[in-house]
């Protein structure tokens, strides 16, 4: 435990590299879900097809093949291009590897959470909004998108939760988060309980913070449904 | 086959345009030497986040010895050879022995170090290294390394191997009492464990000086299609042994000058 | 006064039809509108007349046929594309007639006060602070000035309908559709949410109601459409229609109705 103790500011400071990525992901996520639930919605006879197809190809995937696929997959295609293209590849980090590959991967999750989200509204809501001649787009952005969002928290909060240790996946590929830099200092140290000790309060630190996040945007939602 | 390949060259491009706005031409000689910072004192990590260890010093004098411009990345070792291939870095450090199969993969500059192996123990144990001694025992060591095939050859079917993918792992089992030694390089269990925890290890009867296993010494890898690189590296390491800047980093980080070739 | 003076046609239907599927719900609908009307649709559930008021305002698109407002044509075929100049007309169309629902339909993630105005800011352009001064006056109106920032689930059925009808209200609709507006309301509010209608009809606001309040229809309607399996069956004024037709379907109908209530 004594070798371990000066590397803690180390492996706590992997903490904002978790949660940036965490929320990087989630962001790019919850984008795709959204622009892909509101896309279907519209009726577009490709919409469809094309969004169950995206849905189950990644769903089916382990997260950790997405992260190489991009990581070095990307990177190699870059290079064959930069060759025959002449310009200098330009390296894909290990955080834009891993938000974009997880983000694409959760997109899909978070599609059938918005699409659920979406079902779960009655219609006239919608039909009330058109009927007072809001533009299809205003009904969208003004309506559809903050319901669906309420509708989503529960659902998305699971996949947030799911997406902050599946994010630990990226210290494979040398992203310096909590896993990665309580792996260092384990090697580092020779004291690998402490270590990883260290990153498991890390974990359950912003797992519960959170949670705490999740119980309140809750509650200022429930309030609006609730006398 | 030409059109899909056209294709995806041209998709591979617009993603490239997306990630970086817009392409690069300038080529600039930056090397980037990849190691897993976990394996002191070869390489890891102090207290602030700093790489250091003798690998650190000695790519750093190395590439200042052949006047290029070198970048050191902490990358884990599960992902090291993908990285190497996928282009993502350069020149693969940390402190890889050198070995036929790897040869036919990788050109290998080197060898600048070469070091003994050496059975870690508990202090109580009666294990002294010799095959009798470890007849119905459990050793543990890195799985496709030369100390596995030094266990395989020479130590033969009465003693158990159980194979792990790091050292680490390895002495960790040694704490849990599932292994009974660790058959480790002696450069790294001196410093790693030994030193670490003198109360704890100690190292069991002698050194294994067998150049059969000793193996051909540890060695930098190279992408095969960089050989000037390659070329490069090893003359600056000729010139680091003849000016005997290596013997000063292996005193600084194992204690005493250990042999190059 | 309305009776005896002819005043302009401002909303038509001609020859509304509309299938579901091999269901034919609407067998070609005529109705007229003279500003000023408060015309009730009554018939049995099933009978089309939400479907056609639906139609009114393209909520459901339908099959064939033509709506004329002020003399503009709407016909079905125009909008069964995705034609943005006619997506264009369709919400000019839906600007001058209002809907108020059988459910309410306010939009629950806003207050009263949010959803009044949602329609003055989002489709009058107004601005936020004018917008929010007349949507005041408009829950003033509907005798729910105290509950503006209330969220609808804080509000009673009664309550939400007035707040539904002042959203309607705010963009200065000339024809007012109502789909069955007390349905959904326990029978005690239901006489706060028919004065506040009876309020309107009094202003001489167009309006299309359908409904099972035959006493309503008797008392503030200027005529009384009965529809049935998909077809006007009787229209005229509500002593013709409810006290003197000889319809057998009607006659049924009203009976049941008296009998149910």
């Amino acid at each position: 435990m004594h070798a371990t103790l000066p590397f803690l500011p180390y492996i706590v400071g992997g903490l904002a590299v978790t949660i940036l990525a965490s929320l990087v992901t989630f962001a790019c996520a919850v984008a795709i879900g959204l622009a892909a639930t509101l896309w279907m919605t519209t009726g577009h006879p490709a919409a469809g097809p094309i969004v169950r197809a995206y849905v189950a190809i990644f769903r089916s995937l382990p997260e950790l093949l997405c992260i190489f696929l991009v990581y070095y997959g990307c990177e190699i295609a870059l290079q064959k291009a930069a060759v025959s293209f002449g310009f200098r590849p330009i390296p894909i980090s290990p955080f834009l590897a891993v938000t974009v590959a997880i983000g694409v991967q959760f997109g899909a999750y978070s599609v059938q959470i918005f699409s659920d989200a979406h079902r779960s509204i009655n219609p006239g809501l919608f039909e009330a909004a058109h009927a007072l001649g809001l533009s299809p787009r205003k009904v969208t952005t003004r309506v559809a998108i903050p319901l669906i969002l309420q509708a989503a928290i529960p659902g998305l909060s699971n996949l947030f939760s799911v997406m902050l240790k599946v994010s630990a996946l990226a210290s494979v590929i040398g992203l310096e988060e909590v896993t990665r830099r309580a792996k260092i200092v384990a090697g580092s140290t020779r004291e690998p309980f402490a270590a990883y000790a260290v990153a498991v309060v890390c974990f359950l630190v912003i797992a519960a913070a959170a949670a705490l996040l999740q119980a309140r945007l809750e509650r200022s939602f429930r309030s609006t449904r609730e006398a | 086959m030409t059109i899909w390949r056209k294709r995806l060259q041209a998709a591979a491009i617009l993603l490239g345009c997306i990630i970086a706005g817009t392409p690069v031409s300038a080529q600039q000689q930056k090397y980037v030497v990849g190691m897993d910072a976990a394996y002191p004192p070869f390489v890891s990590v102090n207290s602030d986040g700093q790489m250091i260890g003798f690998e650190i010093d000695f790519m750093n004098a190395l590439c200042a010895e052949i006047k290029i411009q070198c970048e050191i990345q902490n990358v884990p070792y599960d992902g090291i050879f993908a990285a190497l291939e996928a282009g993502k870095i350069d020149v693969i450090a940390g402190g890889n022995n050198i070995t036929d199969e790897r040869k036919q993969k990788y050109l290998m500059p080197g060898p600048y170090l070469r070091g003994p192996l050496a059975f870690i123990v508990p202090v109580s144990s009666t294990i002294d290294g010799s095959k009798e001694s470890l007849k119905g025992k459990t050793v543990g060591t890195v799985g496709g390394s030369v100390q596995e095939k030094y266990m395989r050859e020479q130590i033969g079917r009465e003693t158990t191997v159980k194979l792990y993918d790091s050292m680490d792992a390895a002495v960790l089992d040694l704490d849990a009492g599932r292994v009974d030694a660790v058959l480790s390089e002696e450069l790294q269990a001196l410093p790693g464990y030994i030193q670490a925890k003198p109360d704890t290890y100690k190292l069991a009867g002698k050194s294994i000086y067998d150049p059969a296993y000793m193996g051909q010494g540890k060695g930098l890898m190279v992408r095969k299609t960089d050989a000037s690189l390659a070329e490069n590296l090893q003359k600056g390491i000729d010139a680091m042994i003849a000016n005997g800047k290596l013997a000063e980093f292996s005193k600084k980080w194992f204690g005493k000058a250990v042999p190059a070739r | 006064m309305k009776d005896s003076e002819v005043a302009p046609v401002i909303l038509e239907a001609r020859g509304i039809t509309k299938s579901f599927g091999g269901h034919e719900a609407l067998r070609g609908v005529d109705l007229a509108a003279h500003r000023g009307d408060v015309v009730a649709v009554i018939g049995p559930s099933g009978s089309g007349k939400s479907t056609f008021l639906r139609c009114l305002n393209f909520l459901e698109k339908p099959s064939g046929g033509q709506v004329i407002l002020d003399g503009e044509i709407f016909a079905a075929a125009d909008f069964s594309g995705r034609s943005h100049q006619h997506r264009g007309r369709l919400i000019k169309l839906r600007r001058r007639v209002g809907m108020v629902f059988q459910s309410f339909n306010l939009w629950p993630h806003r207050t009263a006060l949010g959803n009044v105005m949602e329609g003055l800011t989002q489709v009058l352009n107004m601005p936020a602070s004018e917008a929010k001064e007349r949507a005041q006056e408009l829950l003033n109106k509907v005798g729910l000035a105290s509950h503006a920032g209330h969220y609808p689930a804080q509000l009673s059925g009664g309550q939400q309908q007035r707040v539904a009808i002042a959203r309607t209200l705010a963009t200065e609709p000339e024809v007012l559709l109502f789909d069955e507006p007390t349905s959904a309301l326990d029978p005690e509010l239901v006489g706060e949410v028919l004065s506040v209608i009876q309020a309107l009809a009094r202003e001489g606001r167009t309006m299309l109601v359908v409904t099972h309040e035959i006493g309503f229809a008797r008392d503030v309607a200027t005529k009384v459409v009965f529809m049935a399996d998909g077809a006007v069956q009787e229209r005229g004024s509500p002593e013709d229609v409810l006290r003197q037709s000889q319809s057998p379907t009607l006659r049924a109908f009203l009976s049941r109705f008296r009998q149910e209530r």
